[in-house]
Parts: C-alpha cells; sequence; structure tokens
C-alpha cells in the first residue's frame, strides 16, 4: 500500500477510534446521571452498544496495523529463515482469507438488517455490522501488504509488537 | 455436528501452535464449522458483532482508560508510596508493599493487566533500584496482579455473570475473601524468599510520614469506596462503574492532583483503543466458537457423560482446574470464559455446585494463565517494563505460582471461602 494512503489512514482510524472512545464515555455517563436526576434517557444503554461494536471495530483495525494481535511465535521462531518465510506467508493467506470471508458476508448482513429498526434509536440495526465489512477489508489489505512484503523478501519484523498483547 | 467440531478443534489448536494470531484462529474454526456444516456463512460475523452488542462489555475499553489515566497521572505512584509508608520497615518491605498496592489497585480497576501496566512501572523500577534483582520485582508484580481481576470491580466478573446468568453482585462479594487470600499468600512468600536472598529494609518513616503519604494519596484511596459504595448502594451498576471510574482518575488527574496532561489525552484514547481492540476482538470471535460449539451439541453429550464418570463434585472441580489452567496457557481470560461457560456452567450446575463459586474459580484460574507462559501478557509487560527476557521471566515466575494455587485448592475444596461474604450481606 502506498506509504500516504497508510498514513493517512492511521490517523483518520485513530481520530476515529479516540472520538468513539469519547462519545461511548460520556453516553454511559448520561445515562447515569440522567437516572440519578429520575429522567432517565432511554437510549443510553442502546446507543453504548452500537458505539462499542464500532469502538471494537476500529480498534481491531488500529492493532491490526501495528501488528500488535496476540499470537503465539514460539513454534515459528524456531523455523530456519526460509521457512519462517514460507510460514509466515501460510498465516498471512489464512488472515486474507478470513478478511475476505468477514467482509463479504458482513454485506449480506448489513443488507438484510437495512430495514429493521433499533429499538430505542431511530436508526437501523445494520449499522451493527457496517464496520464488520471495514474490519474485514483492513485485515484482508493488511495480510495482503504482509504476503507481497515477504515475498519481496523484506518482512518487517515485529515479533515483539505482536507477542505484546498489553 | 459434534465429531466436525472436534476436527475442527484440532486444526484449531494446530493453528494456535503455528503462530496464527489467535482471534483469526478462533474466526477461521468458526467459519469452518458453519461452512462444513452446511449453514450460512453470515452466522459468524452476525456472532461477532452481536458480541459487542451487549452492554456489560461497555466496561471493557473503559476499565482500560481508567488504567490508562491512572498512570498517565501518576496516581498510581500515590498509592505505592502510601503501601511502601507502611510496610517498607519490613524486610522485603518493597516487595510487600508491591502486593498491598495491588490489592488496592485491584479494588479501583478490574483486570490483571491494567494493574500490571499500572503499578508495575513504579514498582519494578524502585525495586531494583534498590539492589532486588530484575526477575525477582517483575515477578512480585506480575503475581500482585493477578489480584486485580478477584477483588472488585472485575470485568471478567461481569462477563460472567452475564453470560453465565448469576448476580454479578454476588460475584463481586464472593472475590473480596479470595482477593485478600491471594494478597496473604503472596505476602508469606515475600517474607521466606526476603530472609533468603537478603532484601533490604527501608528506614521507617514515622508516623507523620505515614500520615503524610496517606494524605497525599487519599483521595486516589478513596476510589475503591466510591466505586463498591456506588455499586452496592445501587447508584451505578457493575459496568457504569468501569465510567465512573474513568471519570474519578480524570477528575484526580486534571483538577485534584493536576499530574494529567491535557495534551496527553489523546494519545492516551488512541491507546485505549488499541488495547481494547486486542482484547475484545478475541472476545468477538470467542463468541462466534462458542456458538459454534453450542450447537455442536458438545454441552449436552459432555454433561451426561462426565456426571457419570466423575461422581463427586470435587472431582469435577480439580478436572475443571487442571482443563482451565492448559486453557489459560493458549487463551486470553474473557475469550475463554466465553467459549467455556456454556460447556462447564451446565455440567457445574448438574452437581449443585454453587455457580457463584464456580465462577470465582473459573476466573482465578484463567487469571493465572496471565502470568505463566507460553501467552502470558501480564509476564510480556512485566519483563518489558524490568528489560528481561520473557523466556528470564516464564523460569522466574514459577515459585510465585505455588502460593496462588494454595489459595486455589482452598476455594475449590472450602467452598465458604467465597459465598461466605455474599451469604452474609446478600442472603442465601
Amino acid at each position: 500500500m502506498p506509504s500516504s494512503f497508510t498514513t493517512w489512514f492511521d490517523r483518520a482510524a485513530s481520530f476515529v477510534a479516540a472520538s468513539i472512545t469519547i462519545a461511548l464515555f460520556v453516553v454511559v455517563m448520561l445515562g447515569i446521571i440522567s437516572r440519578a436526576f429520575n429522567d432517565p434517557f432511554i437510549w443510553t444503554d442502546e446507543l453504548a452498544r452500537f458505539l462499542m461494536a464500532w469502538l471494537a471495530v476500529f480498534g481491531w483495525i488500529l492493532a491490526c496495523r501495528k501488528r500488535i494481535h496476540v499470537r503465539i511465535r514460539y513454534f515459528q521462531d524456531k523455523l530456519p529463515k526460509g521457512g519462517h518465510r514460507v510460514a509466515e506467508i501460510i498465516i498471512q493467506s489464512a488472515l486474507f482469507v478470513l478478511g475476505a470471508l468477514v467482509a463479504w458476508y458482513s454485506v449480506a448482513l448489513t443488507e438484510r438488517n437495512l430495514d429493521i429498526e433499533a429499538t430505542t434509536l431511530s436508526m437501523s440495526i445494520a449499522w451493527l455490522y457496517i464496520p464488520m465489512i471495514l474490519a474485514g477489508l483492513v485485515t484482508a489489505g493488511q495480510a495482503l501488504s504482509q504476503i507481497v512484503e515477504q515475498c519481496r523478501g523484506g518482512g518487517n519484523d515485529s515479533r515483539g509488537a505482536e507477542e505484546l498483547a498489553r | 455436528m459434534s465429531g466436525l467440531m472436534y476436527e475442527i478443534a484440532a486444526v484449531w489448536l494446530l493453528a494456535i501452535l503455528a503462530g496464527v494470531p489467535l482471534y483469526a484462529t478462533m474466526a477461521l474454526a468458526a467459519l469452518a464449522f458453519v461452512g462444513f456444516g452446511g449453514l450460512s456463512m453470515s452466522v459468524v460475523p452476525q456472532k461477532m458483532a452481536q458480541a459487542m452488542n451487549s452492554f456489560p462489555i461497555v466496561a471493557a475499553p473503559l476499565f482500560i482508560l481508567m488504567g490508562n489515566l491512572l498512570t498517565s497521572a501518576r496516581i498510581t505512584d500515590r498509592i505505592v508510596a502510601f503501601a511502601t509508608s507502611l510496610v517498607g520497615t519490613v524486610r522485603g518491605g518493597y516487595a510487600h508493599a508491591s502486593v498491598i498496592s495491588s490489592m488496592i489497585f485491584a479494588g479501583m480497576v478490574g483486570s490483571a493487566v491494567a494493574d500490571a501496566a499500572g503499578t508495575g512501572a513504579v514498582e519494578i523500577r524502585a525495586m531494583k533500584k534498590i539492589g532486588y534483582r530484575a526477575e525477582t520485582a517483575a515477578c512480585i508484580t506480575a503475581a500482585a496482579s493477578t489480584i486485580g481481576p478477584i477483588i472488585p470491580p472485575s470485568l471478567p466478573m461481569v462477563i460472567f455473570g452475564v453470560t453465565a446468568n448469576v448476580s454479578v453482585g454476588r460475584l463481586f462479594m464472593a472475590g473480596f475473601v479470595p482477593g485478600v487470600m491471594m494478597g496473604l499468600s503472596l505476602m508469606v512468600m515475600v517474607a521466606v524468599i526476603a530472609k533468603r536472598q537478603g532484601f533490604p529494609r527501608e528506614k521507617f518513616v514515622g508516623f507523620l510520614g505515614i500520615w503524610r503519604s496517606f494524605r497525599d494519596g487519599f483521595w486516589a484511596l478513596m476510589a475503591p469506596v466510591v466505586l463498591l459504595g456506588g455499586m452496592f448502594s445501587g447508584m451505578f451498576t457493575p459496568t457504569e462503574a468501569a465510567a465512573v471510574a474513568s471519570a474519578y482518575a480524570l477528575f484526580l488527574g486534571l483538577v485534584v492532583y493536576r499530574t494529567l496532561d491535557v495534551k496527553d489525552i489523546p494519545g492516551l484514547l488512541i491507546e485505549t483503543a488499541e488495547t481494547t481492540g486486542i482484547v475484545v476482538v478475541l472476545v468477538m470471535a470467542a463468541a462466534a466458537l462458542g456458538w459454534c460449539m453450542s450447537i455442536s451439541r458438545i454441552p449436552q453429550i459432555l454433561a451426561p457423560q462426565l456426571v457419570a464418570v466423575i461422581a463427586h463434585p470435587l472431582g469435577f472441580l480439580l478436572l475443571c482446574n487442571i482443563l482451565l489452567l492448559a486453557v489459560g496457557c493458549f487463551m486470553e481470560p474473557l475469550a475463554a470464559l466465553l467459549i467455556l461457560i456454556p460447556i462447564l456452567v451446565p455440567v457445574s450446575n448438574s452437581f449443585g455446585i454453587d455457580p457463584v463459586q464456580f465462577g470465582v474459580i473459573m476466573i482465578f484460574n484463567l487469571i493465572l494463565g496471565t502470568i505463566h507462559p507460553p501467552i502470558g501478557v501480564v509476564l510480556f509487560i512485566t519483563s518489558r517494563i524490568a528489560e528481561i527476557s520473557f523466556e528470564t521471566m516464564s523460569k522466574a515466575i514459577l515459585p510465585w505460582l505455588v502460593p496462588l494455587l494454595v489459595v486455589l485448592a482452598l476455594i475449590t475444596v472450602f467452598p465458604s471461602l467465597t459465598l461466605w461474604l455474599p451469604n452474609l450481606l446478600m442472603g442465601q
């Protein structure tokens, strides 16, 4: 992927993720405060759940871009350099398949839920599934770029980062 | 379909060992199950998204946010300083203080990872500075951080309560005694090792010194009181406690102590989102795989077989301990809970085991997985802070598992250790 695009994408994803985190915090606090004043907002729980789905997906995307998803590399690291590279290409291919399938079937899922409205919010349930399309596409795209990187003989070894689960 | 599930589970385990990211192994296993089972593949993304469409999971990013705010505002320093002023004069005082800090911190955050990252940075560096071996300092902090999800509030308890339909309030109460036992058992271990390795002792700071450190850390030390008081008085739910905790941390950092820089907040928010992504994507994939296991009827097949083979509930609990400790080697606790609750809780119920006791045992086992290899996320964090290799840390942590395993054995054999407090305060 061209570096200017990835830089822009990473910044945008970070901005969206940070904004959703703030929104989630505010919505949950609004639920508590409104209840304390005996005038509870009925929509806060549902909106918090929608925001959670979006935050989860943007967190997934950021972790995917930074290659910090949890994985056990102990056995792969025991392989010789060539074997390590082949194993990495197979792993990234599996991730590509996963991303593509998630994106493809999430489109169908979104279409099927477009007409169904949420209980307390006047918005479609499909908003819960739309971020899954994005997550699938980024997972597949990231895997593809890493396959290309490995085939070219590059392969940014970020073992430490990938193992760190926070 | 259970045969297909067993085959897929075998491939899944191989994929984990081969180095495929854990969330992907679970999601691919779920896709393989529905694909080969002739079901619609849309079910997998649907179950993954639906796992987030649950209010209790909202506690996850908010607890992570609180941990980040406390660390960035250096509020953890005040808790550690207070604990050190209390027990610093004892041999191995810093190590004892590390355990006490974790017990206090456990009343504020509901996760071992947040505890290790929060108090760990302060404790490990302080211990190394006064001559503790790096691996010893890291191990004490790592072992003590497992108290985090046992003493309330606790994210895994919220998830267990909601998934297994058990009162979260009772689970929280049930965690108190085991959490304190964990702390005490680790302090016994510290005392033994302190004598053997000749840990240093600090000069007594005097009662005025203790008072000063208490005054400096008063508002931070009040956090557990605010949170638990609010939850048990019904002002907010255990899930909402995470938001209140974040608000409290923000208030302390910006207004009371003024140690939090507004410019740092965007970075903290992004860090929160990233950590959330790493954790909850596991939960999402586990939810899909857990659903596949449910419809493959594994729980229904397994339950009568286990009840027939194991006659005594204690035998079942011991078997669960072994199974869960093994699972904890490869899976993140929240993900493991989502997969295993539908399988193990019905069996546990058929043995007449109290679901509150079973929940605490399950969470205890899985949390121990965070401090033993090969995954041990807390080990990764503490080894990085201590600047030692993961391999060194993996070997050094083993003796520190012993006191925690003793506590696990005690709460397994004596249900009253977990059930006494909830029964006393909330009735039978």
